[in-house]
């Protein structure tokens, strides 16, 4: 539909509008206080219907086109105001049309297509109703006396009382519809429709009190005011669905346009992939798993294993890569696919994201793989410190031990001198070795926790000092670990090459996990490019963890920083 | 002296025959390989002393060692406090020592280079059991030349740190004159200008905490009221 024709059905909309009222100047028994804003329904819903229309041209036409038949409807009525016998009948068989229209205004929004079958029988219900009703009165009505909901003098058929007895019955099914759809719609769904249920129960509310106000054949006075309150309901409800509408239907194409520029990996405001899918799919509570072809399950985006089981409450839309290999796997709310309008989004958007959802799962893969070098290298770590203590310091005691007993009883003094020359040589390889000992593994980290374990590091004497100020906080062993080492390789190398006279250690808990620092006030000039491996290791070390370690700037010497998650 | 030796390994014969015969003579009533062993022992007929090592299997003597000397020293402590406790361990790691500390007097821990000189060793021993303090030399040496921010212990005189050396290894005042050949009322003298010196305040008399406070002092440089 172009300019054109929107302007042109705006045109025809308001003569139709213009002439109903013309008409029926003068011709209503209702005060100016009833009549101008009952007059403007129809007005406001053509409104309504092509502003939806002109914001939302593909995805909101069937409302839209709805909105403007509400609003052509409720101009009906006022057919009756016509000398013409014919469409005087027409005008009073169609007087409750509109309110099966808005029925299905109600029951479609926010997409215009009525998806359950419940809901398909309740609006055809009030669309028979309201024909056959009142095409019954026209056929047994005589004389046909002009109605303006219930004119208390006029002479009515049984099927008067009859439709609006069918029609408080309809509402009453409408009630309970809707309450079963709140209770079983998930929360995304809730929000998008939190505003139409309330309008709904308002317009239900006021409708049944006209119904009723019918069948008693209320005052003038009194319809009026139900008429008036009925006019400012259907006013309000319009705007709702119109709002949910626009609020909905953001089109596809702009959604996965977003999407992209959001995922380009060259862009400055490149946003997370979780958080990117989370927002083109409105649904907050999203999962992401990536499938993880080493080890065939699912993991999430720090490469830990997470199975499907894990996930309830959500449905799950598996992403599928060129050799139907699975990708990932998306938990998402039910209700998008229950929604034909959700589902193509979710194709759309689930076809845009394939590149970054395939780069994702292989970091996630890496992930896994580095922790688990990691973990290795640390397992060795260990097993070594434990061979070298259990098997080589003893030994090296037990020699000690027999040195001594032999140079106790020896008498050669020769020979004990000797002898005490070779128990301190062995002495001062058993210290070299618990000083090697204890740099594999701090055998003390796992029980006594990283400020005890080191504390060693401050011992070695003629450097420079090691000022440590680390949280007595406990935190998980691999973490604990990592800090252990990026803390000793970092103290190794300010010593090593540094030349600093102070050395300070920072470890504290933070927001973002563990924060270590080791700073100096050396000659600087670190990077991670320079001679040797240690700070680029240490890098890979606090990486492999899904931490970051960087150099951070300093007016003097040298700062590491590392993040450790601990999550 | 009746003594219980408990290691898991070759050291644990060698020590108990040695001591055991001239001219250290002491009565080794016992021989552990493991936990178990050891407080089943100690249990049955408490010792005046028990020799331990940190690294003993719990209870199967072939399985690994597990890092369990420490519970085991702290059980014996709180089921019979009259047993005297020293730690025989190839770990320098002074938190593990102060920890040995806290259990109260007549306890020791001793790097397993002191089996070198087996008469030190025992001399070491008849201390803890008369109910002393002893920390191993190596370990306190290494503590107080531990590089240090503003340098307190330069205050001191060569005299004053090694008292100070002296008091972080547990010897009393009169242990410390005996060691030195000095008379006890310097050592007094020289206690007292240390803790003016390095701000050592709150000090009782029970020699563990004395100690723990010199320990905590070479450790962090501060006094335990300031440490965190």
């Amino acid at each position: 539909m172009n300019w054109a024709g929107m302007a042109l059905s705006a045109a025809a909309g308001l003569a139709v509008a213009a002439a109903a009222i013309w008409m029926s100047v003068g011709a209503v028994p209702f005060p100016w206080w009833v009549v101008v804003p009952e007059d403007e329904v129809g007005v406001l819903f053509l409104g309504l219907g092509l502003l939806v229309w002109v914001r939302r041209p593909v995805v909101g036409r069937r409302m839209a086109l709805l909105l403007v038949a509400v609003a052509v409807t409720w101009y009906l009525p006022y057919l009756q105001f016509s000398a013409n016998p014919v469409v005087f009948r027409l005008g009073f068989w169609l007087f409750y049309l509109h309110i099966a229209v808005l029925a299905q205004v109600f029951f479609a929004a926010p997409h215009g297509r009525l998806a359950r079958p419940a809901e398909r029988w309740l609006v055809a219900g009030v669309y028979a109703t309201a024909l056959v009703t009142q095409g019954m009165r026209v056929l047994t009505e005589d004389p046909l006396v002009a109605q303006g909901w219930g004119s208390p003098s006029a002479k009515v058929s049984s099927w008067a009382p009859v439709g609006s007895v069918l029609a408080l019955l309809l509402t009453a099914v409408g009630l309970a519809l809707v309450v079963q759809r709140w209770r079983a719609e998930p929360a995304l769904a809730r929000r998008v429709h939190s505003l139409l249920w309330a309008g709904y129960c308002v317009v239900a509310a006021v409708l049944s009190a006209n119904f009723v106000g019918a069948v008693l054949r209320v005052s003038v006075f009194t319809s009026g005011i139900l008429l008036l309150c009925y006019a400012v309901a259907l006013m309000q409800l319009g705007a709702v669905a119109a709002v949910v509408a626009l609020r909905t239907d953001a089109s596809i194409q702009r959604i996965v346009a977003r999407l992209l520029a959001q995922l380009d990996p060259s862009s400055a405001t490149r946003v997370p992939l979780h958080n990117a899918l989370a927002e083109a799919l409105k649904d907050p509570s999203l999962t992401l798993h990536y499938w993880s072809a080493g080890t065939r399950e699912y993991v999430d985006p720090r490469g830990e294993s997470a199975p499907a089981a894990a996930w309830p409450g959500h449905a799950v839309t598996v992403v599928k890569g060129p050799d139907q290999q699975p990708l990932a796997a998306i938990g998402h709310d039910p209700y998008l696919l229950t929604q034909p309008h959700y589902r193509q989004l979710l194709d759309a958007v689930v076809a845009a994201s394939g590149l970054a959802l395939d780069n994702a799962r292989l970091d996630a893969e890496n992930q896994a793989h580095l922790r688990g070098l990691l973990e290795a290298e640390h397992a060795t770590r260990r097993s070594i410190q434990a061979v070298l203590h259990d098997g080589v310091q003893h030994r090296l005691t037990d020699i000690q031990f027999l040195l001594g007993q032999a140079r106790d009883t020896c008498q050669d003094p020769g020979v004990h001198a000797s002898l005490t020359l070779i128990a301190d040589e062995v002495q001062a390889t058993a210290r070299d070795l618990r000083d090697v000992v204890a740099g594999i593994y701090p055998v003390n980290l796992h029980d006594a926790g990283l400020a005890a374990a080191l504390d060693r590091l401050a011992d070695l004497p003629r450097s420079a000092p090691l000022e440590l100020r680390v949280s007595s906080s406990r935190w998980p062993p691999a973490v604990e670990e990592t800090a252990y080492f990026v803390v000793s390789e970092a103290v190794g190398n300010a010593r090593k090459h540094a030349n600093a006279t102070r050395i300070c250690v920072d470890v504290e808990t933070t927001q973002d996990g563990v924060l270590v620092r080791v700073s100096d006030d050396g000659v600087g000039g670190a990077t991670f490019g320079g001679r040797g491996t240690g700070l680029r290791g240490l890098r890979d070390r606090v990486a492999a963890g899904g931490g970051t370690l960087k150099i951070a700037p300093s007016a003097i010497g040298t700062i590491i920083e590392a993040v450790l998650p601990c999550a | 002296m009746r003594v219980i030796v408990a290691e898991d390994n070759f050291t644990r014969d060698a020590i108990a025959d040695v001591l055991g015969g001239p001219p250290y003579g002491l009565d080794v009533i016992g021989r552990a390989s493991t936990i178990a062993d050891l407080l089943r022992l100690v249990d049955a007929d408490p010792p005046d002393i028990v020799t331990l090592d940190l690294r003993m299997p719990r209870v199967d003597p072939r399985a690994k060692p597990e890092l369990a000397g420490l519970d085991a020293a702290r059980q014996i402590r709180s089921a019979h406090p009259g047993v005297a406790i020293l730690v025989l361990s190839q770990f320098d790691y002074v938190p593990w020592v102060e920890e040995v500390v806290k259990l109260g007097m007549a306890v020791g821990y001793q790097l397993k280079d002191e089996l070198r000189d087996l008469g030190r060793l025992a001399e070491v021993m008849r201390a803890v059991a008369a109910g002393e303090i002893r920390i191993d030399s190596t370990l306190v040496a290494r503590l107080v030349s531990r590089p240090r921010l503003d340098g307190p212990l330069d205050r001191l005189t060569r005299r004053e740190r090694e008292v100070l050396g002296l008091m972080a290894e547990g010897l009393s005042n009169a242990g410390i004159a005996a060691r030195l050949v000095i008379e006890q009322g310097s050592v007094e003298a020289h206690a007292t200008e240390i803790y003016r010196k390095l701000g050592i305040s709150h000090l009782g008399g029970e020699v563990n905490a004395r100690v723990m406070a010199v320990l905590a002092f070479l450790r962090s440089g501060r006094t335990p009221g300031f440490a965190s």
